[in-house]
């Protein structure tokens, strides 16, 4: 096995009294693509969350020679981690154009982000037709490509992603993927968190199975997708 | 400041120049009416500096903040304090208002740290809190060591000097009387210029876009490398920065500061100020604090010869009218125009798109 880009031991978050997640660990290594699913409540989006440090939690969590445990979730972007939150979360006062800037907001490379923000104008071209609008007018799935453009300003090695097709419709939700393939073929390290496991799995190479908050199948999409239980479970059959 | 001029075209320019010619010749006019009208309007621009302030919190970060008089409060009595006879020390007003500044800009702060997870409503009780605190400080330290003089506040209060040049005198120049007040504004005009330019930066700097992602999605501003905390801290220290400079001046115009001035009314009156104006954008902001600051005073002064002339007499008592008719017109003013008399550009969209999505 190479060497990890992320490496999580033992992640435990707790809500007051209720534990969330309760003991994971799993990793990624460089240029794969990795999804984490299971149903509402299992404790994904915790997982997910902790790892960007937006809540508390214990266990290890190592990445690129860090220890993300130890830092805080501002820092994390110029270390090549970035998070495309559940909900999109774009700036809906910002024009877009505003919006992909605020996530090169660590940089002072002014040229080459001006030239990042071209690379996302050519792959996201509606987001060029729209530049100059507020985030706030785009529809629910251009709001996705906004908030996954916006990731990619930063550079990230790895980028996280939650639940990206919430709340779309199927042709948005394909549309979203394909986006995300396209990043992860430039060479990002991909961690999806998705409810959608049968499209999770077609685009990752690998999977975890999360239920009440611990992993309870790992194996390679294929494998989960031709799993019975996985298929009783999450693939509707 | 140059760049600005130069790209003006010359239409703007002369306007500009108007603008300029009305402003000098203004308290000429208005003292024509009365000194006391100079003084409404010496205390209206300090309202648009409170106003201005405050919008850094509310409008800039949303940070909605019921307390922000307590910074004017600080700025007043550190001002009070250190010119006056109350403890003998007379020093200069460009060594104090600095100092009032710093002192409002650690206040603010020691509000922020604390707040910093909370928002909207919890944030709002809390600062409510805070300045009310403030407030009963001011009235109750008078014991067992007099510091502030207790709800008789502290009076004598120096006037700007430089030099044997007193703005809290009448001097002639050139066969003008320039009164105290006439000084002042123009001391008030200059100060108000710098604090508009230092607002525009701010709202077009990477901090004012920082506080803007702040406001929209805390989680996603984060994400996105802003370090939220500092970022916030910064909008209530600069904010209360504001309304210290503001009520270092405030002191030394008035000449007597008691704790009187800095009830909550007063919070909530700037806070109308910002949100009647519109949130976000300085010019309304500005133009809020100007109307709310004259609209009260005119009425003071026809409400009672209107009712007198329709009725013989005076029916409603005049104050209480005139805070009638001035609430009516807030209503209707938010009624009608929600987003206030002069929303910021991206606010006014956003509120469109709204009631287009609505029909």
């Amino acid at each position: 096995m190479a060497q990890a880009l992320i490496e999580v031991l033992n992640l435990e978050v707790r809500y007051g009294g209720i534990a969330a997640v309760r003991g994971v660990s799993f990793a990624v290594e460089p240029g794969e693509m990795v999804c984490v699913i299971g149903a509402n409540g299992a404790g994904k989006t915790s997982t997910l969350k902790a790892l960007a440090r937006m809540i508390p939690s214990s266990g290890e969590i190592h990445y690129d020679h860090l220890r993300v445990e130890k830092m805080l979730s501002h820092e994390l972007i110029s270390k090549g981690l970035a998070l495309v939150p559940e909900g999109r979360g774009v700036f809906a006062r910002l024009t877009i154009r505003e919006n992909l800037l605020m996530g090169a907001y660590h940089r002072n490379d002014t040229a080459d982000i001006d030239a990042d923000l071209d690379k996302i104008f050519v792959m996201l071209p509606r987001l060029k037709e729209r530049e100059k609008q507020l985030a706030g007018t785009l529809s629910g799935g251009e709001q996705q490509m906004l908030a996954i453009g916006r990731a990619i300003m930063g550079r990230p090695k790895l980028l996280l992603l939650d639940e990206p097709s919430m709340g779309l419709a199927p042709i948005m939700v394909e549309k979203i993927f394909e986006v995300i393939k396209g990043v992860a073929a430039q060479g990002v390290t991909v961690l999806l968190v998705e409810q959608n496991a049968k499209l999770a799995l077609e685009i990752c190479s690998r999977g975890y199975v999360m239920e009440n908050g611990r992993i309870t199948v790992a194996d390679t999409s294929a494998n989960l997708l031709a799993d019975s239980r996985v298929r009783a479970a999450y693939l509707g059959e | 400041m140059a760049n600005f001029i130069t790209s003006l075209d010359k239409k703007n320019k002369l306007g500009l120049a108007l603008i300029a010619v009305a402003l000098i010749v203004l308290p000429f006019v208005l003292a024509s009416a009365g000194t006391a009208w100079v003084r409404i309007l010496n205390f209206a621009i300090l309202y648009v500096f409170l106003a201005l302030g405050l919008n850094i919190v509310v409008g800039f970060a949303g940070l909605l903040d019921l307390g922000y008089i307590a910074f004017y409060a600080v700025g007043a009595y550190v001002y009070a304090l250190l010119a006056s006879p109350h403890f003998g020390l007379h020093l200069p007003f460009w060594v104090i208002i600095p100092i009032g500044a710093a002192v409002a800009c650690v206040a603010g702060m020691v509000l922020g740290a604390p707040t910093l997870k909370l928002r909207g409503d919890y944030l709002a009780i809390v600062t409510l809190g805070f300045g009310e605190i403030v407030r009963v400080f001011m009235n109750n330290l008078s014991n067992p060591i007099n510091v502030t003089n207790g709800p008789k506040g502290i009076t004598l209060i120096d006037s700007f000097k430089i030099g044997s040049f007193d703005l809290g005198k009448s001097d002639v120049f050139g066969g003008l009387i320039f009164s105290g007040p006439i000084k002042y504004y123009y001391l008030l005009l200059i100060v108000l210029l710098a604090v508009i330019v230092i607002n525009k930066r701010l709202q077009d700097s990477r901090i004012g876009r920082a506080w803007v992602a702040i406001r929209e999605d805390e989680v996603a501003a984060k994400a996105a490398g802003i370090n939220t905390r500092n970022i916030k801290l910064l909008a209530f220290a600069m904010g209360a920065s504001f309304g210290g400079i503001a009520g270092g001046m405030f002191a030394a115009i008035q000449g007597f500061v008691s704790p009187e001035s800095f009830v909550l009314t007063e919070s909530t009156m700037i806070l109308a100020m910002v949100v009647l104006g519109g949130m976000g954008n300085i010019w309304g902001v500005i133009a809020g604090a100007l109307l709310l600051s004259f609209v009260p005073e005119l009425l003071r002064y026809t409400v009672q010869p209107v009712q007198e002339a329709l009725f013989g007499h005076a029916i409603i008592e005049p104050e209480v009218l005139r805070m009638l008719i001035f609430g009516i017109a807030l209503v209707l003013t938010m009624r009608f125009m929600p987003a206030g008399l002069w929303p910021e550009a991206r606010h006014r969209r956003e509120m469109e798109a709204k009631r287009e999505g609505k029909k």
